[in-house]
């Protein structure tokens, strides 16, 4: 599971890896930005999630 | 938790700050994770949103918000319903969340300053099935189940605070095995996600009404959960 970002003003570029997630975990499908902060949640294996986050994703 | 998040963020901030163009990935940090799940977050300078579960009753989700600075969380949906988070009006301490039963399901307002729920736009008052709200500014963004010509369609609206004028930005046959996420609404861009066979996303830009569907990425994996920063542009 990646994380990527991509400029807007130009599609056709290339996506960015911004974070990885450690294989076995996943991302829920929703996440949030704030004040640059990526949120979400994020499952475990055993099916549990909490919130984490990227700081400084749009950097 | 919260605090020691905080503490970490400054800290990275200032590495990736100043390391991010080796284009390095990082990973993410943990913010809240006791017992049982929670998801959905949001968070404003004060409050941070979120959805949970609990070990009792797993996916019964609640919606809840909890102090920046640590305390008891409050609880927004109503008791004896389920809840979902959908953000923070920009500037306020209001959120905006769904709230549901196994017969309704309606788009709420609640301000965790007075502590009280509060009437949303009169386009939202209706005895139809709404969900997945998000709020910026100027707009609200929402899914609607509507009946057309005897067919069931999911409609992605855009709604003008201003006015309270409606916009349909995306439409779905409820039997064309494609399913539909509401990911972000911002001033100027809204964005889903379109699964079936595989999920991409899309980008709706408001300023000059039209949609376009985000690159793939170089490992060509499936794509969701997107965020736009809009003082970048980038999603």
């Amino acid at each position: 599971m990646k994380i990527w970002r991509v400029p807007l003003a130009d599609l056709s570029a290339s996506a960015t890896k911004v974070a990885s997630i450690p294989t076995g975990q996943d991302v829920d499908n929703a996440m949030s930005l704030d004040a640059g902060d990526l949120l979400f949640g994020k499952y475990a294996c055993n099916g549990w999630a909490g919130i984490y986050g990227v700081p400084g994703a749009d950097t | 938790m919260v605090r020691r998040w905080l503490s970490i963020l400054l800290a990275l901030t200032v590495v990736v700050a100043g390391a991010w163009a080796a284009l390095a990935a990082i990973t993410p940090v943990k913010v809240f994770d006791p017992p049982a799940s929670q998801s959905g977050p949001y968070r404003n300078a004060s409050w941070l949103l979120y959805a949970a579960d609990s070990k009792d009753h797993p996916r019964h989700w609640d919606v809840f918000a909890r102090p920046i600075a640590g305390g008891t969380p409050t609880k927004m949906n109503a008791s004896g319903t389920k809840g979902w988070t959908g953000g923070f009006d920009p500037g306020t301490n209001t959120a905006i969340y769904q709230e549901y039963t196994s017969g309704d399901s309606d788009i709420r307002f609640f301000n965790l300053d007075t502590m009280t729920r509060q009437a949303t736009p009169r386009p939202l008052q209706t005895g139809a099935w709404e969900f997945d709200p998000h709020i910026s500014t100027a707009y609200m963004s929402f899914f609607r189940w509507q009946k057309v010509n005897g067919i069931w369609y999911a409609k992605l609206y855009l709604l003008d605070r201003s006015d309270n004028s409606l916009t349909t930005m995306a439409s779905i046959q409820s039997q064309s095995g494609q399913y539909f996420l509401s990911d972000f609404l911002g001033e100027h861009y809204a964005t889903w996600t379109v699964c079936s066979k595989t999920c991409t996303v899309r980008v709706y830009n408001i300023d000059t009404p039209g949609v376009a569907k985000l690159p793939s990425t170089s490992d060509n994996k499936p794509q969701y959960g997107s965020a736009i920063d809009e003082t970048t542009a980038s999603a």
